[in-house]
């Protein structure tokens, strides 16, 4: 019998990736994006529904407690996605910059 | 040689006429307007005085916009580029002596200081946050200069085409020392007076705007 939290990960995680395979489809999606994507909702379904093999790989951290590593692991992604969105919103800035210059020296 | 007046200018209807017909008056009729996705009528209001006016179709920035005026004055075969602001600040009568140094083939760039001439009145708040900067460029670049964020530049040619203006908004002014300093050009300060008047001060940068692009020029360092 699933408790209430996986299944709404499960919910959660169909909804995400069906998102994902259609952005795919459209090619509004890199492959290597969905891969990203996949691999980690796995990674976040193996935890739910095994949370012992997740506390049992994270012993050697020294946390015994499976949330605590969650919640180091949880900023950690969060850090690396703020960091890759501000890249990415970084070079798509100097894009507009170019594109509006482009046009302006064009006329 | 052939010098180029570029002229950035956001929402400056009130005041471009005036400063291209002041630059028109002294003999300077290569003037380039880079109207920045103004929301105002500075681009018609600088069509009535130049015909070099080309506009962002959305604001990008005084280093963007300034970037697309140097690249226009290149393109135009210009041999000296002045950058000069639209606010009425700058002093056409100070451009003479401004390019003089680059004329003589003596340095790259000339930077206009205010702190060199007794003219600039200078507000207090202002000249902390000035002097701030001139600081914070000798411990990152190692440039000795009296004034660091002076929109009255001149550039040769050749330092025009190897200065790389990336910063869109107003920490270009630093990042064209980084580059001076970068691609080894020669440079020299020159008093010019600036003109500080309500509308200058209310159109320029305010004291809380110095300290972000201090603090954005820290971080820009720090990433290279």
């Amino acid at each position: 019998m699933m408790e209430p939290v996986q299944i709404a990960v499960v919910i959660a995680a169909a909804l995400l990736l069906l998102n994902i395979c259609a952005l795919w489809s459209r090619k509004k999606m890199s492959a290597r994006a969905v891969f990203f994507w996949f691999l980690i909702w796995a990674v976040i379904i193996v935890a739910v529904f095994y949370p012992a093999i997740i506390g049992f790989l994270m012993m050697p951290l020294g946390s015994g407690k499976v949330i605590d590593v969650f919640t180091y692991f949880a900023l950690a992604f969060l850090l690396f996605i703020c960091f890759r969105l501000s890249l990415k919103a970084n070079r798509a800035d100097h894009e507009v910059t170019r594109l509006t210059r482009e046009l302006a020296l064009k006329k | 040689m052939h010098t180029w007046i570029v002229i950035a200018a956001y929402n400056e209807e009130k005041s471009i006429a005036n400063v291209l017909k002041d630059l028109s008056a002294k003999g300077w009729k290569s003037v380039v307007v880079v109207d920045d996705g103004s929301r105002d009528k500075t681009s018609e209001m600088a069509k009535k005085h130049t015909k070099h006016v080309v506009r962002h179709l959305i604001n990008r920035g005084q280093g963007a916009a300034l970037k697309t005026g140097i690249q226009y004055a290149l393109n135009e075969g210009a041999d000296i580029i002045v950058t000069f602001d639209a606010d009425g600040q700058h002093r056409s009568e100070d451009i003479p002596a401004l390019i003089a140094p680059v004329q003589k083939g003596e340095v790259d760039v000339a930077l206009g200081s205010r702190f060199l001439s007794s003219g600039s009145n200078v507000p207090f708040i202002r000249k902390v946050a000035l002097k701030g900067g001139v600081l914070i460029t000798r411990i990152l670049y190692g440039l000795k200069l009296t004034d660091t964020h002076n929109g009255f530049r001149a550039f040769s040619r050749k330092a025009a085409e190897k200065i790389d203006i990336t910063m869109d908004r107003m920490e270009h002014a630093s990042e064209i020392l980084a580059e001076i300093k970068a691609k080894k050009l020669s440079y020299k300060e020159v008093p010019v007076t600036i003109r500080y008047t309500e509308y200058s001060l209310q159109h320029g940068q305010s004291t809380w705007n110095s300290i972000v692009i201090l603090y954005r020029t820290i971080l820009q360092r720090l990433a290279k």
